[in-house]
């Protein structure tokens, strides 16, 4: 089969949605087909740009190239999954999170530009009108195909798949330190990781990894670090190369991760690849949708209080965190989560 | 449900202020209610029920109107209580409550305090129409007076072209003005006091055969045709058996004064200037008569009228506009063409069968308490509401549609078959989006 993968890309960042484009790419030509990442580059401010970057995918005609029909189309992100094609099948990663779950949030940038609410309006009735085109619609996650329901009234179908290189995982040490890698971002709230830590009673410490969205973010979390007086607490690493995130992850005590309302969350499916507990929050979306509180990690209300009294708990009792570690290794051993299974429902 | 209310509030000397806070009440039992003024001075007792909040057009926290579910405008013609709102309504989409049809001098008064007012009233203008400019230069040139510039040329549309959704007292009227209004309209009866607050029906008679009438409001408008009445009562026969009392606010008293002098009225004509809320409604239950003419009218729905009716006032007003949409039995109407003549046939009529005339007051009292509470208009807006919100959805397409037409004018494209063909592409595009596709595909 000829097929496009659609995704959409904040040009010079580099996340999860990435990875998990190019890992299909991967399972795609691993199964035989003829496959090509389309990236569209896209800029969410002011508003309005979001309606430009939407109708200029809608202008695109991707049904044919070279005069050969493409067979099959896989939108993974807004707007790119609203190019039209008439044998398009969405896998969603996310919708313009702004416009839905995020809307009214602190975080919601749209809602603080006069025209906010109208191109917040006009997103939601574009998603119920477009998206009703594909032949399918499956979610990556549970927490996603919520959405999608609560928000457009769609019904999709969640589709898990395994992280990049996920048969590369392994358990090593138990290290002293807790390990949250991910993008720097307000939305995975490293700043309350920060807040969480200086309240431990536990000698706590953190390594974080990942780039930072906007290098002021990393800054200010610096910052925040020197002012609560964690310095020798916490690690800031920048961005690691794969051999070492995977060694990171091997020796830790366990992985925090405490997101808003993650999408999916390869990090949960990291960790317990890696036989470690994951101390998450109750609102954090998709890794809730794999941690068994008080049996494979901990989930803690998302506030510094209570994430320390995971953290501590964590630091302090060693066989727990260890069994915990063991048994999400086992569960998502039993999830049977393998891209053989994502190609064939995707191009069934 | 939260709802942003953007009004003049009590103790501003206004209609709509007034009737603003009798409506509250209702509003609060149904959406969780900010009110947004501009003005310095509000009634304490509505600062103690209601978030009050100030604000400045030039200056908006905008997260406070994007996370409502309802901005609502209340348009009125008066540019000390209503430019900065009309100024609001321009810039965000809310729901737009048209007090008047006519709305050319507010908006006159309101870019008056602007710079480039000139140019921008002429710009405005053109949009509107070759009459409308040449009306315009008419009255820039001191040859047409504003408010016949207003009868004609309206400009209703101005203040509805960011509108999600319109509310109107006078629809009819509204829809005629603007006959292709894109936004959703709902028609529903000005509201008015809480059931408890209603005076009680009453039935008048006559004291010595003498009739005491009332005029009252904002008396400065040549619409409001007091200068006829006083006419038309000096040449009424029986005259002496008339009292007229003059209630509001009248910019040169001096020269009515003169006016009274020279038509021999000073004893049937007495000049109170502006009353107190309860002073005028004393003066409502101890009159005869209301006169509430308006010609040419402006569409205005009359707060004053239903203030009448509360106190069972039989009125005689101008058979126009939302007045001749009354029913019939609830106001004496005079032709504007004939208004002298109509004015002394109701008043021989009141003389002569008073009792008869009475009844018009009752009637209308009964028709306040029917059609205009608070309860039914508060019922009516939120009943409106998911109606805003799935117009409002399609809202952004218009500026989007206007940027991809500059872009393509970037383009240069000359041959304008293939100009229109792309421009084709992207409206359908558009409308696919804003889910305003006919089936047709047009």
């Amino acid at each position: 089969m000829r097929v496009l993968v659609l995704n959409t890309q904040v040009v010079f960042t580099k996340g999860g949605a990435e990875i998990h484009a190019d890992s299909l790419m991967d399972a795609l030509s691993r199964a035989g087909h003829d496959a090509e990442l389309v990236n569209i580059p896209f800029k969410w401010y002011p508003p309005e740009k979001i309606l430009d970057n939407l109708l200029a995918c809608r202008m695109l005609d991707i049904t044919e190239s070279n005069g050969v029909p493409v067979d099959r189309v896989i939108g993974l992100r807004f707007p790119a999954y609203h190019i039209p094609h008439p044998n398009k099948v969405l896998w969603i990663l996310h919708q313009h999170r702004t416009a839905f779950d995020l809307w009214g949030k602190p975080i919601c940038d749209i809602g603080c530009f006069p025209d906010g609410r109208i191109v917040r309006d006009a997103i939601a009735r574009a998603e119920k009108e477009l998206l009703p085109e594909a032949r399918a619609i499956f979610a990556n996650s549970n927490n996603v195909a919520q959405r999608l329901e609560r928000f457009c009234g769609i019904h999709s179908t969640p589709l898990y798949h395994p992280p990049h290189g996920a048969e590369l995982f392994h358990s090593g040490n138990d290290d002293d330190y807790l390990y949250y890698p991910s993008r720097i971002s307000g939305l995975k709230r490293q700043g309350l990781v920060l807040e969480a830590l200086a309240r431990t009673r536990q000698p706590v410490r953190v390594v974080f990894s990942g780039s930072a969205d906007n290098p002021e973010d990393l800054e200010r979390l610096k910052e925040t670090t020197k002012k609560l007086g964690l310095e020798r607490r916490v690690d800031w690493l920048g961005r690691v190369s794969h051999e070492r995130m995977l060694e990171l992850y091997a020796n830790c005590r366990a992985v925090v991760f405490p997101p808003l309302d993650e999408d999916y969350g390869y990090i949960t499916l990291e960790a317990m690849l890696s036989s470690k507990p994951v101390i998450t929050c109750r609102d954090s979306g998709g890794p809730l949708e794999f941690v068994r509180d008080g049996e494979s990690g901990l989930v803690a209300e998302s506030e510094a209080a209570p994430l320390a009294e995971a953290m501590d708990r964590i630091w302090k009792e060693r066989t727990f965190a260890v069994q915990a570690g063991k048994l999400g290794r086992s569960l998502i051993d039993e999830l049977g989560i393998n891209w053989n299974n994502v190609v064939s429902k995707l191009l069934a | 449900m939260k709802l942003n209310f953007f009004t003049p509030l009590p103790p501003l000397a206004t209609d709509i202020a007034q009737c603003v806070s009798r409506v509250l009440p209702a509003l609060a039992a149904r959406f969780d209610v900010t009110l947004w003024t501009s003005q310095e001075k509000v009634d304490k007792g509505l600062r103690q029920s209601f978030r009050v909040r100030s604000f400045r057009p030039d200056n908006v926290d905008w997260r406070e109107l994007n996370y409502a579910d309802i901005n609502l405008y209340n348009i009125g013609n008066d540019a000390r209580f209503h430019a900065p709102i009309l100024e609001f309504a321009r810039r965000y989409p809310g729901v737009v409550l048209m007090h008047d049809v006519a709305v050319h001098e507010l908006i006159y008064a309101t870019l008056e305090r602007k710079p480039l007012c000139l140019e921008r009233y002429m710009e405005l203008l053109e949009r509107d129409g070759p009459q409308a400019v040449e009306a315009g230069r008419a009255f820039l040139a001191g040859k047409l007076a504003l408010r016949d510039v207003s009868v004609r040329h309206p400009l209703t549309w101005w203040p509805l072209e960011r509108a999600a959704g319109v509310v109107s007292h006078n629809a009819e009227a509204l829809r005629r003005a603007v006959p292709r209004l894109d936004a959703p309209l709902l028609d529903t009866p000005l509201p008015w006091l809480p059931k408890a607050q209603m005076q009680k029906a009453r039935a008048r008679v006559l004291d010595a055969g003498r009739m005491e009438m009332l005029v009252c409001g904002h008396l400065n408008s040549p619409n409001r045709r007091l200068s006829q009445l006083l006419e038309a009562l000096a040449t009424f026969p029986l005259r002496d058996r008339l009292l007229l009392h003059v209630a509001g606010a009248v910019k040169d008293e001096k020269t009515l004064k003169q006016k009274i002098a020279a038509l021999g009225l000073r004893s049937q004509v007495k000049l109170h200037g502006y009353l107190s809320e309860k002073a005028l409604g004393r003066l409502m239950d101890s009159c005869h008569m209301a006169l509430n003419l308006r010609w040419p009218s402006v569409g205005e729905a009359s707060g004053a009228q239903l203030r009448f009716w509360n106190h069972s006032l039989p009125t005689v007003a101008t058979k126009t506009a939302w007045y001749a949409q009354q029913p019939e039995d609830c106001l004496m109407l005079v032709d504007p063409e004939r208004e002298a003549e109509d004015l002394h046939r109701y008043w021989n009529l009141a003389l002569g069968d008073y009792a008869g005339v009475a009844q018009f007051g009752l009637r209308g009292r009964e028709l306040l308490e029917r059609r205009h509470s608070a309860e039914s208009f508060a019922s009516a807006l939120e009943a409106f509401l998911p109606v805003v919100e799935r117009y409002r959805e399609s809202l952004a397409a218009r500026p989007l549609a206007e940027r991809v037409g500059r872009a393509l004018g970037d383009l240069s494209v000359e041959d304008a078959n293939l100009k229109a063909s792309i421009a084709s592409r992207f409206a359908c595009r558009i409308a696919e989006m804003s889910g305003t596709l006919a089936e047709d595909g047009r």
